[in-house]
């Protein structure tokens, strides 16, 4: 058993250089730039990322390996799974 | 450990080609990932899914599974055949490749590569004998919690299986408990970040870290979006109609609040800073549901009958006609 890490909490806010991502998300830069180049992910100035990038990237991730998607699916079940869950907000249900 | 029936998971035939196969495992895995279906134990099914295609959809794989015969029920108690030979080296599918975590003992016991690495794998020291050193990598995982552990804080424990170096200098696979505190105020959708829980380093260099996204367990009551919540709150129509001060429930204790008089079905009313106890609160949207008491008493279909005559009400005056 372990305790009292070191542990910091990554919200909106905190950006995160490339490299970083792509350790976070255990992917390479070709993968993400190529996720940039269809808008998965956008890049705040400074080619930095905010942290909540780390778990579109990796839906992404799963969801390109469990269904064997190319890029434009990925982008396009993202989207399409973003406006699910702002339907469902609306018709209030948890 | 329990006999998994992989052909009644995937509802194929013992006979099934592998394009029927395939097939069979797409459509469960679009209906059951749990990216996409957010029912309470579609993860589960999906890793259920998932470990029956990694067996029947690879040929040597499904052959030796096929040996153990057709005698058991799913579910049933399993021990390997004593013939079952340890060491043969099964390929890990490379496209859908799943964390080890996501198979079952069954699977690990059958096919899994924890035994074999334990057996001989050996992490191979820099060439030449040189020492080299490289970062360990980042690991990433889940945690799921309950909402209320965002008002109070908490303490969570999160089982995972992480590689680690042990002393021969043989990479394994480990599991962990790791005791993860959960801060006041954390919003699902945010990362915890805990260093140097990732992935070992080689040569002496530091551990990758652990990112663990943050997601809350479904509520009965209360839904979170960012750190605002909701509650459908059921009132009477007496209390809609005159006002009304009435008693609700929030993950912090219950509060009072008024609803004004002529509150229509769905408005809103917001209890400031009862959200969730970011750095900044968010609020708590109270959404009125209005309930009408049925009319199975003669006293009650008095009322409404009243009502009915006394009230120049026209539910459709707004269709025309």
């Amino acid at each position: 058993m372990v305790q009292d890490h070191d542990m910091d909490i990554l919200d909106a806010t905190t950006l995160m250089e490339l490299d970083e991502l792509c350790r976070a998300c255990g992917v390479d830069s070709a993968w993400i730039n190529e996720m940039m180049a269809h808008g998965v992910v956008e890049p705040q100035p400074g080619m930095r990322f905010s942290a909540v990038s780390i778990i579109r990237l990796r839906k992404a991730r799963r969801l390109e390996q469990a269904f064997s998607l190319n890029t434009s699916g990925v982008a396009l079940a993202l989207d399409l799974l973003d406006e699910i869950e702002r339907l469902r907000a609306r018709l209030h249900q948890p | 450990m329990d006999y998994k029936d992989y052909y009644k998971t995937l509802g194929v035939d013992r006979k099934a080609t592998a394009d029927e196969i395939k097939q069979a495992f797409r459509k469960l895995a679009r209906k059951y990932h749990p990216d996409i279906n957010k029912e309470p134990g579609a993860e589960a099914t999906f890793k259920d899914v998932n470990e029956a295609n990694e067996v029947l959809s690879d040929p040597e794989k499904r052959k030796a599974y096929d040996e153990l015969g057709s005698s058991f029920a799913q579910g049933q108690n399993f021990r390997p055949p004593p013939d079952w030979d340890h060491t043969r080296d099964f390929h890990q599918s490379a496209g859908r490749r799943a964390a080890p975590e996501d198979f079952s003992d069954f699977f690990e016991e059958l096919f899994g590569q924890q035994r074999r690495q334990q057996a001989g794998g050996r992490a191979q020291p820099g060439a030449g004998g040189q020492s080299f050193r490289m970062r360990g990598e980042d690991a990433q995982a889940r945690i799921i919690v309950p909402l209320r552990d965002s008002f109070t804080g908490a303490e969570r424990q999160l089982s995972l299986r992480v590689p680690e170096v042990d002393g021969a200098g043989q990479v394994i696979q480990r599991d962990k408990t790791l005791n993860v505190k959960i801060p006041r105020g954390l919003v699902a959708g945010q990362v915890i970040r805990l260093k140097g829980q990732g992935g070992p380093g080689l040569g002496g260099a530091a551990a990758g870290d652990l990112y663990l996204e943050v997601e809350f367990a479904p509520d009965p009551l209360f839904r979170a979006e960012g750190k605002e919540l909701y509650l459908d709150l059921p009132v009477a129509p007496w209390e809609a109609a005159l006002g009304a001060q009435v008693r609700v429930p929030t993950p912090s204790g219950p509060i009072m609040l008024k609803v004004p008089p002529n509150s229509a079905p769905g408005r809103e009313l917001r209890a400031k800073g009862r959200g969730i106890p970011a750095k900044e609160p968010g609020d708590l949207h109270v959404v009125l549901k209005i309930v009408l008491p049925a009319a199975d008493t003669a006293r009650a279909r008095e009322l409404y009958e009243q009502m009915a005559r006394d009230l120049a009400f026209d539910p459709r005056a707004g269709l025309g006609g």
